[in-house]
């Protein structure tokens, strides 16, 4: 296979719904068939009139909102945490030491294994949500900042420094400029990470979510309610992707991967 | 005046010290082009970084007007053979990166940038990103962001090693032309002889692993250069004197 650098979009948009429509035709194979029955797999337009069903006749919309403002407050108390930590992580050899053990200590705890804790010390509101979303993202967000800015480039630190400028500056003026758009990478990767931590959460202890509406469907054996709500939480994890991507390219033009 | 005076450099190896740089004594009078040549590998890059504060000798000091250099500055600027401009500046706030750290007042930035703009002929290209521009006008940018912040000394360590022979004559020219007009002291390290004997008054061999000034050439061709003179019989015949200590 070659090794290619850029498609035109045309073609992206081919290949990107041929992709599409092997599945949804493997899919439909299997189910209106009957090949496997609908209790275990409905086909799929069941799972579209169960994603109608439940907006209208559901509480869809505010599932969504709860798990989605859990996530944002998760994700925005992780970034205000690791964002500092992870770029004196980066800098420094000496704090790097002294706190990374502890970090990679948490980072393989899962953070399901934080769930009775969290419930005890905060109940199951929406503060213990928080809470296992933040174990879960922070330690890997930090880890992943402090990856790009140790990887920085060295050569224009020292073309900073040949200019003039002191230790802040090359921080402030070098260093984070220049690890922007990586430590966006990281915030995308963790998003992903992110809707698997709510449902989590949500599965124990929760009035509304989408995790929440998957285990009551669950309860009640609607299949297709399920197989609803996992569909909605793709859509909306692409459209997440699609947020950082788009700002991606246009927060960062500078890079030679905003052309791409 | 720039005193180069007894540069060693040791670097520990597998439990073994190896000698990078012996005894290395140059002084470099104020407004002299000198160009240091020798073999790839050498040890030229490490003494240039220890001359702009970047590493620390093993033994030796490095005076700029009697004061001694421990840590970099704005006063040694240095051209890298690397592109290192930042990307995410465009040309213009590239060349203005080092007056905007000093908080020089914002005019007097505008007048400094816009004329090292006009000097390396880049006006035209000064909302470009780095990622946009040829090597070529990436090192014009590299040289005029070092230029602009004015420094007593400007080092530059194989500057247009990494362009196309075409570009590199053009920069030659393009270089000999700045510095006639602006008269600064250059430290210029290269491999190519005819390249340090175009540019430099004074061009000294180093000799292969420990660097050590091995003689010192002092270039007879007056001023200004232009490049008709490298196809002439005593540009090649003095080339060939460097360049067979050079190769020795």
């Amino acid at each position: 296979m070659k090794l290619e650098r850029k498609i035109s979009r045309n073609k992206y948009i081919l290949f990107g719904s041929a992709g599409l429509l092997v599945f949804l035709s493997v899919w439909s194979l299997l189910t209106y068939t009957g090949l496997v029955p609908a209790f275990f797999l409905p086909p799929p337009s069941k799972v579209l009139s169960a994603i109608a069903d439940l907006l209208i006749k559901g509480n869809l919309l505010g599932d969504i909102f709860a798990s989605s403002s859990r996530i944002f407050f998760g994700f925005l108390l992780s970034l205000v945490v690791a964002l500092p930590i992870g770029i004196a992580l980066g800098i420094s050899r000496k704090f790097e030491a002294f706190i990374e053990p502890i970090i990679a200590f948490i980072r393989y705890i899962p953070p399901s294994a934080f769930i009775p804790l969290a419930i005890i010390w905060f109940g199951i509101g929406e503060l213990e949500k928080v809470t296992i979303l933040f174990m879960g993202i922070a330690p890997y967000l930090t880890l992943l900042i402090a990856d790009v800015v140790i990887n920085s480039r060295r050569d224009l630190v020292e073309a900073a420094l040949t200019l003039g400028a002191d230790h802040q500056s090359v921080i402030l003026k070098v260093i984070l400029p220049n690890c922007f758009p990586g430590i966006w990478d990281s915030l995308r990767i963790m998003m992903g990470a992110a809707w698997t931590f709510v449902i989590i959460a949500e599965i124990v202890g929760a009035s509304a979510g989408l995790g929440h509406l998957m285990i009551e469907s669950q309860r009640f054996l609607r299949t297709d309610n399920i197989f609803g709500g996992i569909v909605v939480i793709g859509f909306l994890g692409l459209t997440t992707d699609y947020f950082f991507k788009v700002t991606y390219k246009s927060l960062f033009k500078w890079t030679e991967k905003s052309n791409a | 005046m720039l005193e180069i005076s007894n540069i060693s450099k040791l670097y520990k190896h597998n439990d073994q010290w190896s000698e990078v740089i012996k005894d290395v004594t140059l002084p470099i009078a104020d407004r002299e082009f000198i160009a240091i040549v020798g073999p790839s590998g050498c040890g030229k890059t490490t003494l240039l970084k220890i001359l702009a504060g970047l590493l620390e000798p093993s033994s030796g000091k490095i005076l700029l007007d009697g004061k001694e250099i421990t840590a970099p500055g704005k006063d040694l600027g240095l051209v890298f053979q690397g592109f290192t401009l930042f990307p995410w500046l465009n040309v213009w706030e590239n060349i203005a990166f080092g007056l905007n750290i000093r908080n020089l007042k914002q005019e007097e930035v505008v007048k400094t940038v816009n004329h090292y703009l006009t000097v390396t002929g880049l006006k035209d290209f000064a909302e470009y990103f780095p990622k946009d521009l040829s090597g070529g006008m990436q090192q014009r940018v590299a040289i005029a962001r070092t230029l602009a912040n004015n420094p007593k000394i400007l080092l530059m360590d194989e500057p247009f090693g990494a362009l196309d022979s075409q570009t590199r004559s053009q920069m030659q020219e393009f270089l000999t032309r700045l510095w006639e007009a602006e008269h600064k002291t250059v430290v210029f390290v290269t491999h190519d002889v005819n390249e340090a004997v175009f540019l430099a008054d004074k061009v000294y061999v180093f000799s292969p692993q420990p660097t050590e000034i091995k003689k010192v050439f002092n270039v007879p061709f007056p001023r200004p250069r232009t490049h008709a003179l490298k196809r002439t019989k005593e540009f090649f015949d003095f080339s060939n004197q460097v360049a067979h200590e050079f190769e020795q």
